[in-house]
């Protein structure tokens, strides 16, 4: 087999090896990357959806308290104010979602669906779980979900919520009696879940995987034939031009030519060499006719 | 009595107003273009203009006015509507008593502090120490709804005193049913809350306590016989009389009155002395 192919078949074994080594790393890294800042963007939505929470509290609710006894103020609830302001947020990005999954609430609209009660349970099981993260597949594609417990940890909670009788009226007149009461302190009556969407980050993802494995077999490739074209030139064919004189000379033919290049290099080292044996041996040879 | 004699009583009625009289709370919040009535003349309402015994406060569909009183008592108007502040010191009373003002009609919020208000309407009269009440009278018709606090309602007897007081709690509807009957219910009914003012919602405001300076009032005309009529038909009549007899010396006014005349005498003496002179004692027949 002659050097170039086995230098070839080596070189492409590397290529293939780093090729296939380079992509799979890069491939879990971006997939973990992009999984990762999905998680952050869920993350920051969640504590987004506290602050909101904690704002209409402290600083909403009281403002509504006069409101409050002439008609009930959804408003004052700190679980609608996080809501309406997803909602908002999901004018322009309507895969992202924020809900506050709840067993039994007062509105509709927070009753947790199967796979949210399923998330209600495990936090009610294990009380020491305060955090679940997942993965589920959605209409629009793959999404992530964070979802932490809603625990009723202050009386106020059960001003609305331990009984009919005990709730405000203007609340049990807009939405009735019927959900939303029973209530205990310390329960966990439902999960903030945020939904974030994996697709997008994902298919960057993909894309820069893509990216890179391409910039990679160029550079692969741009190396492969820069190292065929210098091994050629530098090596293949000065020791191919040796050898046919070398052989020339060993079949007699002393003037064959000059092995003697000007390059300094082992080759050039080697030819010199050669011509120092060749011009040996043509004074050896004139010296044997004498 | 002459006719000289008659203006000098006008004059004298006048005095208590032309002296000055004491002020008892500042508007601190005015919109739109309500007016106050100082003695029988018309005066533009500004903000922190200081309110006294006697005025009359005439708010317009788009108007509002806060009212702010010693003690933390406050009212507001909001929308047509229009509310007197009974001269107490007038009546004898304490100066130091209850805030008392009488609305013919409008949507009035009340807060009350010690010793707080007493509200005269059409067709009753609510009272309240501490309490924060929202008021709607609409002729005899009456709601009241008790923010906070409680209050005392008493329908307004055929002979203008008042009946016995019934007690309104915290949260709590009234409204008027048939004459000198109220309905109770627990909560304001949803009727009462669509129509009440927005800004009612919400508490009142304190601004009183940034204490800016008077301005100074801008005449905006002399009341009317019209503006006046409600008043002097009212149970205040004889004070009004007395308050508006300044303006028979306008032909106007007095055009408007004469028809009417027989309603007020003491107008009626002023006008007309020659009615009021002694008889000619009869010939006596036989006495030859």
């Amino acid at each position: 087999m002659k050097l170039i192919w086995k230098f070839n078949l080596v070189l492409l074994g590397i290529f293939v090896l780093g090729f296939l080594v380079a992509g799979y790393v890069s491939w879990k890294a971006l997939q973990a990357n992009a999984r990762e800042e999905v998680l952050q963007n869920a993350r920051l939505m969640m504590e987004a959806a506290l602050a909101s929470r904690n704002y209409t509290t402290t600083q909403v609710k009281p403002l509504l308290e006069t409101q409050l006894k002439y008609r009930f103020v959804p408003q004052s609830v700190p679980a609608y104010a996080a809501t309406e302001q997803f909602g908002e947020l999901r004018r322009k990005h309507p895969d992202y979602v924020y809900k506050e999954a709840t067993l039994n609430p007062s509105n509709p609209r927070n009753r947790a669906t199967d796979w949210e009660t399923d998330v209600v349970n495990v936090f009610r099981q294990t009380s020491t779980t305060m955090e679940m993260i997942g993965e589920r597949d959605t209409p629009t594609g793959r999404a992530l979900y964070l979802a932490s417990p809603i625990q009723v940890k202050s009386k106020a909670c059960l001003d609305c919520h331990s009984t009919v009788d005990a709730a405000p009226k203007t609340m049990v007149d807009l939405y009735g009696s019927a959900n939303g009461f029973g209530w205990k302190m310390d329960e966990v009556i439902g999960a903030q879940i945020v939904s974030v969407p994996m697709t997008v980050p994902i298919a960057r993802a993909v894309t820069t995987f893509r990216t890179f494995m391409a910039s990679l077999a160029v550079v692969f490739l741009a190396i492969f034939v820069l190292l065929n074209l210098m091994l050629y030139t530098m090596v293949i064919r000065r020791v191919t031009r040796l050898a046919g004189m070398a052989d020339e000379v060993s079949l007699g033919n002393l003037d064959a030519g000059e092995f003697k290049t000007r390059s300094r290099d082992e080759i050039g080292t080697l030819s010199a060499a050669m011509d120092r044996m060749k011009t040996s041996l043509v004074q050896a040879m004139k010296m044997l006719d004498t | 009595m002459s006719m000289l004699q008659c203006w000098a009583l006008v004059l004298a009625s006048l005095f208590p107003a032309l002296a000055g009289a004491a002020d008892i709370g500042v508007a601190s919040l005015v919109e739109g273009n309500p007016r106050v009535l100082r003695g029988a003349t018309w005066y533009k309402l500004v903000p922190w203009a200081r309110l006294e015994d006697g005025d009359i406060l005439s708010v317009g569909e788009r108007g509002h006015v806060l009212a702010e009183f010693a003690g933390g008592t406050a009212l507001s108007v909001v929308g047509a509507g229009s509310l007197y502040l009974e001269p107490r010191a007038a009546k004898g009373a304490d100066a130091g008593g209850p805030l008392a003002v009488t609305v013919p009609e409008g949507w009035l919020k009340l807060a009350a502090r010690t010793p707080g208000f007493r509200v005269r309407l059409a067709s009753a009269e609510v009272t309240s120490t501490e309490g924060i009440l929202v008021v709607h009278a609409q002729g005899p018709a009456l709601e009241l709804f008790v923010e906070s606090g409680s209050a005392r309602l008493a329908a307004l007897l055929p002979n203008g005193n008042a009946g016995p007081p019934q007690d309104a709690k915290h949260g709590e509807h009234w409204s008027t049913a048939e004459a000198g009957r109220f309905v109770a219910v627990a909560r304001a009914p949803k009727a009462f809350v669509d129509t009440i003012p927005r800004r009612f919602l919400d508490p009142l405001p304190s601004l009183a306590a940034k204490d800016k300076p008077a301005p100074a009032l801008v005449a905006d005309g002399d009341v009317t016989y019209a503006e006046a009529e409600p008043w002097l038909g009212g149970r205040d009549g004889a004070a009004f009389e007395k308050r508006f007899a300044v303006r028979l010396r306008d032909p106007a006014f007095r055009r408007a009155v004469e028809p009417r005349i027989a309603r007020y005498r003491s107008w009626d003496r002023m006008l007309h002395p020659e009615k009021y002179l002694p008889k000619p004692a009869a010939p006596q027949q036989g006495a030859q």
